[in-house]
């Protein structure tokens, strides 16, 4: 699989403050690329190193095998932080603009706007629109050119829930059509619906990297609730290949590598004279492991 | 080099500001040299609005009025700041020397555009104010058109950089402003009252030069300038004016080339 984004050692500070710190990032194709960190992690400083708008203080990045240019840019459909129109151009006269830029066809243009549902406002100013079809008119200027990657920062920021999922959908349609996705955001929720691949950063740090599935170890939750809870963990010490355990009140929470077969579990805590008033399996939450991750950065 | 003309008319023409501005700017350009005639104490002058020297008053007046230009130049380019549009264009791919030069050309065609009016508008005021027809006087002064192009490149240059510098559209008018009316002539003044050669240098300054008619205002309304105006106003800015004019144009212009080139967006 083709490397689509690599880089090596990228260092950004500003002053005294270091917001990217020797960044090394591999982005497969077909990738839905999350990148994941808390507010003031260095997301957007990285997406705007690469996107040519902030200079690198060391370190380099490659798009497609090439060092970062111009026309490499234009194959690429980006949205960063917030739209940037001209506020008194219609949404066709900005997109307009994108396009002779962009050197794409002008004719792009309807379907686009069509695609994020903004046709019927297409004459419109840009400042006359709301914030989600700001939001949308962005990701219609980034899926001008039909570019093979989209870089997203933060792009269901200042939605409104249905906003979120219109934005949210759209972009598994198009990773649907094989496009690569690099995804900047805090939310862990948006990152774990939407992402195959995902980089963790804290502070400039990378933290980790890889496959979601990688991330997360394939990991599942029990929960596991009885009258007598000393006994249970005691029960479940001894059971075969059982995982890490850990107490939440009268609920012991124990950690499974791989597919738990909750039927045998509760048979063999039944066969130990343990009976079970609460049995949850749940595959482990993104939002775990992310702060398991930053934990102990 | 047309897409990026086509990039920047696609930007400004439905701008309302910049058609007013624009506007503004062109009826008061045009009628400027059937006008001044009515200024009251400009009306014993009447060779001032005939062939040759109308050539050099026509430049003498559009000189106040490229004030607009300045203005309309600094709230364009700050627009690209504050929108952040220059961002923008650089992530949609275009290069930052693109966006240095959009803009160049734009100012460069203006320039170009309203010089030819220049020509055509002075000619014209020219032929109907003159009082006994004298076609080989016509063109004897017309080296104030070139000098009009560079004025009005030299006046674009200076405020590009400074909104360039500054990013922001109040403070860039604010600080051009300032510079031209306090802060070089107060420049000038030390220069000359405390500087060996205080004078030579302080006539380089960039205002001064880009302001320079070549000519000074108080002989041609002394005595003298009733008799023999025609003597006392040369035939264009000369060779001197006009190069400094150009080292001014490059300064300010590779100033602004370094800072959209060097500077984070």
């Amino acid at each position: 699989m083709e490397t689509v984004l690599k880089t090596q050692a990228l260092s950004k500070s500003f002053g005294r403050i270091k917001a990217v710190r020797d960044l090394n990032l591999e982005v497969p194709e077909g990738a839905v690329f999350g990148i994941l960190g808390p507010n003031g992690s260095g997301k957007s400083t990285t997406l705007s190193m690469l996107m040519g708008i902030l200079r690198p203080d060391s370190g380099e990045f490659s798009w497609f095998g090439q060092p970062g240019s111009p026309e490499q840019r234009r194959q690429i459909g980006t949205l960063l932080e917030q739209p940037n129109f001209y506020p008194y151009l219609s949404a066709r006269q900005n997109l307009k603009i994108a396009c002779l830029i962009k050197e794409c066809s002008e004719q792009r243009i309807e379907p686009v706007l069509a695609q994020v549902g903004l046709l019927d406002r297409a004459d419109s100013a840009f400042k006359t629109f709301s914030t989600g079809m700001k939001q949308r008119l962005a990701i219609a200027s980034a899926l001008l050119a039909d570019p093979r990657v989209l870089v997203l920062d933060e792009p269901t920021n200042g939605l409104d829930p249905q906003g979120i999922a219109e934005v949210r959908e759209l972009i598994l349609q198009i990773a649907e059509r094989g496009k690569t996705i690099l995804l900047a955001s805090h939310i862990l929720d948006e990152v774990e619906k939407v992402c195959t691949h995902v980089a963790v950063i804290k502070k400039g740090h990378l933290l980790a990297q890889g496959s979601v599935m990688d991330i997360l170890s394939n990991q599942h939750q029990v929960e596991m609730q009885a009258a007598e809870p000393d006994a249970l963990e005691r029960a479940l010490a001894a059971l075969p290949h059982a995982g890490e355990r850990r107490r939440q009140g009268d609920m012991i929470v124990m950690m499974v590598t791989g597919e738990p077969d909750g039927e045998a579990i509760n048979r063999y805590l039944f066969q130990q004279g343990i009976v079970l008033r609460h049995l949850r399996i749940h595959k482990k939450r993104l939002e775990e492991s992310f702060l398991e991750i930053t934990a102990k950065a | 080099m047309m897409r990026l003309l086509k990039i920047e008319w696609n930007k400004v023409y439905s701008y309302r500001a910049f058609r007013i501005l624009v506007g503004i700017y062109l009826v008061s350009f045009i009628a400027l040299p059937y006008t001044m005639e009515g200024i009251p104490f400009l009306r014993n002058w009447q060779q001032l609005f005939e062939f040759p020297i109308i050539w050099f008053s026509y430049y003498f007046g559009a000189e106040f009025l490229s004030l607009a230009l300045a203005i309309l130049v600094i709230t364009l380019t700050t627009n690209e700041y504050s929108n952040r549009t220059f961002r923008q264009h650089v992530i949609d791919g275009m290069s930052r020397r693109e966006l240095f030069a959009g803009k160049m050309l734009l100012m460069g065609a203006m320039a170009l555009l309203l010089s030819v009016i220049f020509a055509i508008n002075g000619y014209i005021a020219g032929t109907l104010n003159a009082f006994i027809p004298e076609p080989e006087l016509t063109w004897t002064k017309a080296g104030y058109i070139p000098g009009f192009t560079m004025h009005t490149l030299g006046i674009m240059a200076f405020s590009f950089f400074v909104a360039n510098l500054l990013r922001r559209s109040g403070l860039a008018i604010f600080a051009f402003l300032a510079w031209i009316f306090p802060i070089e002539l107060i420049i000038r003044g030390v220069l000359v009252g405390v500087v060996k050669d205080g004078g030579m240098i302080s006539s380089r300054l960039p205002i001064h030069v880009i302001y320079s008619s070549n000519v000074q205002t108080k002989d041609i309304f002394s005595d003298v300038a009733m008799l023999d105006i025609n003597a006392l106003i040369p035939n264009g800015l000369g060779w001197e004016n006009l190069a400094w004019k150009a080292i001014w144009i490059a300064v300010f212009s590779g100033l602004s080339y370094w800072m959209i080139l060097r500077r984070d967006l």
